[in-house]
């Protein structure tokens, strides 16, 4: 028998909660047995230990599931959106470029594989010149303005999808 | 003529159908465990407008992480997670002098100043009310760890993986939780009790 063995409050609670290691164990159980009154101490422990287990859950208001379940779906129907939203612009300009880039550029090709060679005329590459000193000339540059256009055509393009899928949006969360 | 009660699904089950897009597993799972997320945000944010939010937030992340959840751990320790660093950041960015829920040096708080005294006086008969009152005192961390222990039944490991805790630290956490609690019912509620008992 461990006679230096002393009883707390804490060492109780973690013997109610079964912390305690075999040896603990035995020891708090042969105090219990020694001492009657720290057995009624035991006894509020595990009523206690009762009491916060079957404490009641607290509820959410009413319609919660169905508002998660909201938002669950506008972020989703978001997510959506916003990739078909991509695909639409990426296949116009898929569109764009094979119509206006692609298909001259093969339609010459094949042109001239059909000519004699004699016929082919001979290409004469321009002659470079730093823009710097014309600036008016380097404006009016058809590749500039065929950039710019594109560009706007582009952003356009974005922001006419950006509309579309707001508008969407708004639609089917309504 | 026999009746077989149908098995609940299983929350694998239902993680697998809601991971195939399936909205009727994604609602039964928030149905099964929202009392469960209100509850600990409760604790937590100590604000049920507040715990909505959190409570909200978490069932999103859950949705969008769920791909994440490997299942080595329960799916309620994976959840109860969700909910504390949700909790954590709302509370942060509410009081964003919110270092740590590591509370060794915070005094304990006496009065409920947010229990509002008509709805007090309605409910002092309640036992379950005093108790919860009491909970509602201690500070977040200390309220979510009795929350997690005693209610949920969750083991001193599976507390460790929620809150981020060495089993030291939490058992060290929960016996001062556990310490607090107690000071709190004998300086605010043993003259209650007294009072009931002699009438």
């Amino acid at each position: 028998m461990d006679d230096n063995f002393f009883l707390t409050d804490d060492l109780l609670w973690d013997y109610a909660d079964g912390f305690l290691t075999d040896v603990e164990k035995q020891q708090v159980e042969a105090y219990l047995s020694r001492h009657p009154e720290w057995q009624s101490r035991l006894q509020l422990i595990l009523d206690e230990k009762r009491e916060l287990a079957a404490l009641p859950m607290e509820a959410p208001s009413p319609g919660f599931a169905d508002r998660v379940m909201a938002a669950w779906a506008v972020e989703h129907l978001k997510k959506t959106a916003e990739a078909k939203g991509n695909d639409w612009v990426i296949r116009l300009i898929a569109v764009v470029f094979v119509l206006f880039v692609l298909t001259p550029a093969i339609a010459m090709v094949v042109a001239a594989l059909q000519m004699p060679a004699s016929e082919i005329p001979v290409l004469e590459l321009p002659k470079v010149t730093l823009p710097v000193a014309q600036w008016d000339t380097w404006l009016s540059s058809p590749f500039l303005l065929m950039g710019l256009m594109l560009t706007f055509v582009f952003f356009g393009l974005r922001f006419l999808d950006k509309f579309l899928l707001q508008r969407m949006l708004v639609h089917k969360v309504a | 003529m026999s009746h077989r009660m149908a098995a609940p699904i299983s929350d694998d089950i239902l993680i697998q159908q809601a991971l195939t897009g399936r909205q009727s597993a994604c609602s039964m799972l928030v149905k099964r465990y929202e009392k469960y997320v209100f509850t600990l945000a409760l604790r937590f944010v100590k604000n049920r407008e507040d715990a909505h939010e959190v409570a909200q937030d978490c069932f999103l992340r859950m949705f969008r992480y769920m791909a994440d959840f490997r299942g080595d751990c329960k799916f309620t320790t994976w959840l109860y997670r969700i909910v504390y660093s949700t909790s954590l950041n709302h509370l942060r960015k509410k009081t964003p002098d919110i270092q740590s829920l590591d509370d060794a040096e915070r005094p304990i708080q006496l009065k409920n100043e947010a229990v509002p005294d008509a709805s007090v006086s309605m409910e002092r008969n309640d036992r379950n009310t005093t108790l919860r009152r009491a909970i509602d005192m201690l500070s977040h961390d200390d309220a979510g760890i009795i929350t997690l222990f005693y209610l949920y039944e969750q083991s001193l490991e599976e507390i460790c993986q929620v809150m981020d805790l060495t089993m030291t630290n939490a058992k060290t956490k929960l016996c001062r939780a556990r310490q607090r609690l107690r000071t709190i019912m004998d300086a605010n509620f043993s003259a209650e009790f007294e009072m009931r008992l002699t009438e």
